[in-house]
């Protein structure tokens, strides 16, 4: 791109059939611009930019860049979660708890069947509860319907 | 084809132009396509231009459902979002031609083989200059006069702005409204304005490189009739660059012109056995790979659920400018 400085490029799409040329205005330095190319061989605006870059470069930029958007990605599902209350910091015990006893008051209509199931598969885990014979006591786990109950059983171990 | 040597006038003799002063002319010649009065092929931007329209395409939210009792009650009835579910067409690049009259113009004189004196035919003026500067035209370097896209907006050294509004700009559906999520969340966004909320990803201008400064060459001599003679800078700018304006009008395998290729979904494609160059960037309509469902209880009774575009990136169609030659 004419009075501008080339900074990177890469695909746009899987197919690999388009690439995204980034480039810096020379007269203001602030001003970065897109200009896209066909992967053509016989095209001379890509042969340009293989002067500017290798093919295995543009991969490599590719990867690097899709890999980056993802980590964005959870990142922002992680703020997400933070703000909604659906991802605690175990590290923070004020906020652990808080979200704790949220979990033992909820009713069984509340609560999900396969996360309970986990819960109690973590229970049953536990020395306390794996070493014990009382198999009446762990009859009455399994059919435990909430958090407290499975709490208030796990107490009697 | 017959590629002709004219004559110059070099410290009192007639001497025949070398190969590296022919090119020194036909160099000339193609910077002429700079000068408004000899180009022969201009665009424009217009409404309802003539060159085949670029078409901005973007996915499209599913149809909101919504019942008292759960989220979960929505799932059967909830359709999914549709790929390239509305579209906007951008038809703003017209192309027009010149018309030039040729009489009344003085050929150069070059000498045969047989050492006669010989004035050069219309078609040995195509073939010594035109083919040569409408090949330089066409190879895809950005030169004098030529038009090209560009994602500048108001600044591009060297070249002019045909208008500020873009030829062309690529829109997804605002994917910011849910934070790009892409996974089953509950959000308060429901009911969405429109199913299509777009946003602007990329504008594409339309840009014509201004008239380059032309190196030094020799002028060639013609006949007057009774002698021969230098023609001055105007003459000779003015028969070449007349006769460049009017075959790159009308001459087939000659004539300039510019078109709107497409490859992906809305392919489009010039013939392969014509020489073409893209002209500046290429434009890319692109929309979003995937969709999430997003829920949103509205008070005690109004469980709403919808799916909504989000991801990456994809692109779609990838639309170039073309000058080509026919």
């Amino acid at each position: 791109m004419d009075n501008h400085t080339f900074i990177s490029a890469r695909f746009t799409n899987d197919d690999r059939t388009t690439i995204q040329a980034r480039w810096q205005d020379n007269s203001d330095e602030t001003v970065f611009r897109n200009s896209y190319i066909v992967v053509d061989e016989n095209d001379v605006q890509y042969k340009k930019l293989l002067e500017l870059i290798s093919e295995d470069q543009l991969h490599e930029n590719s990867v690097v860049f899709w890999r980056q958007e993802k980590e964005q990605y959870d990142q922002l599902l992680v703020n997400i979660a933070k703000q909604s209350g659906d991802w605690i910091d175990v590290n923070d015990d004020s906020k652990f708890l808080e979200r704790l006893v949220i979990l033992l008051l909820q009713e069984e209509s509340e609560i999900n069947n396969e996360d309970i199931f986990k819960f109690k598969i973590a229970v049953f885990d536990h020395p306390k509860v794996s070493d014990s014979k009382d198999r009446k006591l762990k009859a009455s786990l399994r059919k435990a319907k909430t958090y407290i109950e499975v709490v208030q059983l796990l107490s009697e171990f | 084809m017959a590629v002709v040597h004219p004559l110059y006038y070099s410290s009192g003799n007639l001497r025949k132009i070398s190969p590296s002063q022919l090119s020194d002319q036909q160099d000339y010649g193609t910077k002429l396509w700079g000068k408004a009065t000899y180009r022969g092929t201009d665009l424009a931007y217009q409404a309802a231009g003539n060159l085949r329209r670029i078409q901005d395409t973007r996915d499209i939210a599913s149809v909101e459902e919504s019942n008292v009792t759960s989220f979960a009650n929505n799932t059967a009835s909830l359709g999914n979002t549709v790929d390239e579910g509305a579209s906007t067409d951008w038809d703003y690049i017209n192309q027009s031609t010149g018309t030039f009259s040729i009489t009344g113009l003085n050929y150069p004189v070059y000498r045969t083989s047989s050492g006669d004196f010989q004035i050069m035919s219309y078609q040995d003026v195509i073939d010594t200059f035109v083919d040569q500067i409408v090949s330089n035209l066409v190879d895809g370097t950005d030169r004098g006069g030529l038009y090209s896209i560009s994602t500048n907006e108001t600044t591009y050294a060297d070249h002019i702005l045909l208008n500020a509004s873009p030829i062309f700009t690529d829109q997804q559906f605002d994917k910011s409204i849910h934070g790009g999520v892409t996974s089953t969340t509950q959000m308060d966004i429901l009911s969405l304005s429109s199913t299509d909320l777009p946003v602007d990803i990329e504008s594409y201008y339309l840009w014509r490189k201004d008239e380059e400064t032309a190196g030094s060459f020799e002028r060639p001599l013609y006949w007057t009739g009774t002698d021969f003679r230098r023609y001055t800078a105007a003459e000779w700018e003015t028969f070449l660059g007349t006769l460049l304006g009017y075959i790159s009008v009308n001459e087939t395998g000659h004539r300039v012109r510019y078109e709107v290729e497409a490859t992906g979904t809305d392919t489009y494609a010039i013939p392969s056995y014509i020489t073409k160059a893209t002209m500046g960037t290429a434009m890319v309509n692109t929309t979003l790979a995937s969709q999430v469902r997003i829920n949103d209880q509205d008070g005690a009774n109004a469980y709403k659920s919808q799916r909504l575009p989000t991801g990456a990136s994809e692109t779609n169609t990838t639309y170039t400018l073309k000058i080509y030659r026919f």
